[in-house]
C-alpha cells in the first residue's frame, strides 16, 4: 500500500540546536547562552507514533515546539513532507500549519476561558481559513465531539466547568477537527488521573487506527511511552542518547541513561 | 506502639452544605511513611490541608480530634501554630505552577524562608540552598537560583519546591503528588532522598500520589481514598498482595506495565468520582462497581482483614 510519497516522513528535522539567552548586559549584548538542545535529528512516518522520553529539562518540549513552529531553532532544519519549513511558500506553509496540531499537558491553560466548547473546538477551522460558516462549524464540531467521547451537553459549557479528562478530550477534538496528519502530544496525560489516563490513551490509539494520524508523543513516563509508541527517542541533557523500536530499546537498553530510566521506573 | 505524630478522628470537610470529605479517621506514627492514593477529586489534598489547618477560605471542617505533634491544631494560638508550621512542617504543594512567585528570582524566594528561621548569613543560606538543590537532582544550581520560575521547566520548578520544603529539616513532611511531573530517574532520586531523610532523621512523611508502584515501593502503610472516604487501609504488603476493595483492585489494574502488549487495551474505570451525594448512606463506589447489588446500600462498616488492614466493601 505504500507509495513513494508515503516513504517521506510526515515531519522530520536535521541537526537542530536551540539556544536561549539567559542574561543580557545593559546594552543588549548577549551575556550568557544556554543550549537547551543540540544536534537533534529525527523523523515521524505517516500513521506511526514516535515517543520522546527523558527527564524534565532535557529538551523534549523544545523539540516539539520547534517541529510545530511554536519556537524557532537557532540552527538546523525542519521538514514537512520533505519540504524545508523555512523555505515554504504561503500555500505549503498553510498546509503544514493545518496538518501539524498540538495537545498539551495543561489543556485548560491553552484554552480561552471565555470561550465555549463549541468556540474552542471550532476556532482552528476559522483560523486556518477552512470555513466561516457557523452551521458547518457546528456540524463538524459535533461530529468530532462524538469521536472523542464528549457528550453534546457540554457544547456550550466553558472550560472551567469541565473535568480534567473532559478538557483533554476538548483539546484532542480541537486538534482533530482540521483533520491533521500529525499531532504533537506534549505530556498529554501527565496531569490526569491514572484512570482517566487509561481512557485517553485508549482513545488516542483508537483515533490513530481510524484516522491514520501520526503522533509525536512526549512524556516522562516510560510505561506510557512504551505502551503508545512504535519507536522511541530517549533524551538526556539536550541530546538524543538512544533511538529505536520501543520494545527493543526498553528490553535491551544500550545507553547508560536509558538503562537507568528503565531500572528506576516502578512500573513492572 | 510508636508515638502518634498525627491523630485524626472523624474529619469531615464541607463547602456549605456539600460534603467533600466524609468522616476520615487515621493516624501517622512518628518516623512512618504513609501513602495516600486515589483518583483526583477524592479529597486527598483537602484531607491533608485540613490536618494542618491550611484549608482554603469558605470550607468548614469538623472533627472529633485533630492532633499534630501531640497538640490540638485547631485550638492553638495563631502565632504558636505558625511557628510550628514554619519550623517543623515541610509542605510540597500539589500545584507548583502557582506556588512560586513569578516575578521573584528563585534564590530570593528560597533563601528568605531559610533566613527567617535560622541565624545565618545570606551566603550561608545560599550555600544551603545549593546543597539541597543538588540533592534533589537539580544540576546547574547557580543558573537555577538566578532564574525566574517561568524560565524553568515544570519538573525543575517542582524540584525547587521540594528543595524549599526540606530547607529547614522539618520533622513532618507532607508531599502532595511530589514527583508527578518528574521522569523516573529524578523521581527515584527524589523518593530515595525522602526515604533517606525518613530513615536517618526519623522524619515522618505523608506522600500523596497516584502512582501505586511508587507508593508500594516506598511507603510503610497506605490509605486508599475514594469520593471523600477511606475505602481501604493497610500495610503495604497487605494492601498489594491482598487488595480487597474493588476500587483498590481497579486502581492497580489501570496502570500500563512495561510488558503490556501493544494490542491490549488498558482497563478503564468507567465514569467519574462523584461530586455530590458524598454523605449518602452505603458504599460510595457502588455506581461504578461491577460487583454492586442491593446490599451495597446498607451502612458501611470497616471489615478487618487483620489488625492493621481493613476495607469498607460488603462483598469481600
Ligand atoms: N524561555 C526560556 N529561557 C531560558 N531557558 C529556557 C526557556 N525555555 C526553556 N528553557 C530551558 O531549556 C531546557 C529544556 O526545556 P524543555 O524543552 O521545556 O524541557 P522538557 O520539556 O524536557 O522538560 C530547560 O533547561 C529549560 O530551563
Ligand atoms: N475550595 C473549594 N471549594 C469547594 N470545593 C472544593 C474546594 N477545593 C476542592 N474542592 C472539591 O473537593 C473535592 C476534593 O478535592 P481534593 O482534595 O483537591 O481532591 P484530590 O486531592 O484527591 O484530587 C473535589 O471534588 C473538589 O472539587
Ligand atoms: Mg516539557
Ligand atoms: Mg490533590
Amino acid at each position: 500500500m505504500s507509495s513513494a510519497y508515503d516513504m517521506i516522513p510526515v515531519l522530520s528535522c536535521e541537526n537542530i540546536d536551540k539556544e536561549y539567552v539567559t542574561e543580557r548586559t545593559w546594552n543588549g549584548k548577549t551575556k550568557t547562552i544556554f543550549k537547551a538542545v543540540e544536534n537533534i535529528s529525527l523523523y515521524i512516518n505517516e500513521g506511526e507514533t514516535l515517543g520522546i522520553v527523558g527527564e524534565s529539562g532535557s529538551g523534549k518540549s523544545t523539540i516539539g515546539d520547534i517541529l510545530g513552529n511554536l519556537k524557532s531553532q537557532t540552527r538546523g532544519k525542519v521538514f514537512y513532507r520533505g519540504q524545508d519549513v523555512a523555505e515554504m511558500d504561503e500555500e505549503s506553509f498553510r498546509k503544514y500549519r493545518k496538518n501539524v496540531q498540538f495537545i498539551f499537558q495543561d489543556p485548560k491553560g491553552s484554552m480561552n476561558p471565555y470561550y465555549s466548547v463549541l468556540e474552542i473546538i471550532g476556532e482552528p477551522l476559522k483560523m486556518l481559513g477552512i470555513t466561516d460558516d457557523e452551521e458547518v462549524i457546528e456540524r463538524k464540531v459535533l461530529g468530532i465531539m462524538d469521536k472523542v467521547g464528549l457528550s453534546k451537553s457540554v457544547l456550550n459549557k466553558r472550560p472551567d466547568s469541565l473535568s480534567g479528562g473532559q478538557c483533554q478530550r476538548v483539546a484532542i477534538a480541537r486538534a482533530l477537527v482540521v483533520r491533521p496528519e500529525i499531532i504533537i502530544c506534549d505530556e498529554p496525560v501527565s496531569a490526569l488521573d491514572v484512570s482517566v489516563q487509561a481512557q485517553i490513551l485508549n482513545l488516542l490509539k483508537d483515533l490513530q487506527e481510524e484516522m491514520d494520524i501520526a503522533y509525536l508523543f512526549i512524556s516522562h513516563d516510560i510505561g506510557v511511552v512504551n505502551y503508545i509508541s512504535n519507536r522511541i527517542v530517549v533524551m538526556n541533557k539536550g541530546h538524543i542518547v538512544e533511538m529505536g523500536r520501543a520494545n527493543v530499546v526498553f528490553a535491551n537498553p544500550k545507553d547508560e541513561y536509558t538503562r537507568k530510566l528503565v531500572e528506576c521506573s516502578f512500573v513492572n | 506502639m510508636r508515638k502518634k505524630l498525627i491523630d485524626i478522628e472523624n474529619l469531615t470537610i464541607k463547602a456549605e452544605e456539600k460534603t467533600l470529605v466524609n468522616g476520615v479517621t487515621f493516624h501517622v506514627c512518628e518516623g512512618e511513611m504513609l501513602g495516600i492514593v486515589g483518583e483526583s477529586g477524592s479529597g486527598k489534598t483537602l484531607t491533608v490541608k485540613g490536618v494542618v489547618n491550611l484549608l482554603p477560605e469558605g470550607l468548614d471542617i469538623k472533627a472529633d480530634k485533630v492532633e499534630v505533634f501531640g497538640k490540638d491544631f485547631y485550638h492553638m494560638p495563631y502565632r504558636e501554630r505558625r511557628e510550628l508550621v514554619g519550623r517543623k512542617l515541610g509542605l510540597v504543594p500539589q500545584n507548583t505552577v502557582f506556588y512560586l512567585h513569578p516575578m521573584i528570582k528563585i534564590k530570593n524566594q528560597m533563601a528568605d524562608g531559610y533566613l527567617h528561621y535560622n541565624k545565618v548569613t545570606k551566603e550561608e543560606a545560599l550555600a544551603r540552598c545549593e546543597d539541597i538543590m543538588s540533592q534533589v537532582g537539580l544540576r546547574d544550581t547557580k543558573r537555577v537560583l538566578n532564574s525566574y520560575p517561568w524560565q524553568l521547566s515544570g519538573g525543575m520548578r517542582q524540584r525547587v519546591n521540594i528543595a524549599m520544603a526540606m530547607l529547614n529539616n522539618p520533622g513532618l513532611l507532607i508531599a502532595d503528588e511530589p514527583t508527578t511531573a518528574l521522569d523516573s530517574t529524578i523521581q527515584k532520586q527524589v523518593m530515595d532522598l525522602f526515604q533517606n531523610i525518613n530513615k536517618k532523621m526519623n522524619t515522618t512523611m505523608i506522600i500523596i500520589s497516584h502512582d501505586l508502584g511508587l507508593v508500594k515501593y516506598y511507603c510503610d502503610r497506605i490509605i486508599v481514598m475514594y469520593a471523600g472516604r477511606i475505602v481501604e487501609m493497610g500495610n503495604k504488603n497487605e494492601l498489594f498482595e491482598n487488595p480487597c476493595h474493588p476500587y483498590t483492585k481497579a486502581l492497580i489494574s489501570v496502570i500500563p506495565s512495561l510488558n503490556i502488549k501493544k494490542e491490549e487495551r488498558l482497563s478503564e474505570i468507567p465514569g467519574y468520582v462523584p461530586e455530590d451525594g458524598r454523605d449518602m448512606e452505603g458504599c460510595i463506589f457502588r455506581d461504578r462497581c461491577e460487583f454492586a447489588s442491593e446490599e451495597c446500600q446498607n451502612p458501611e462498616k470497616k471489615n478487618f482483614v487483620s489488625e492493621t488492614h481493613y476495607h469498607t466493601c460488603c462483598k469481600f
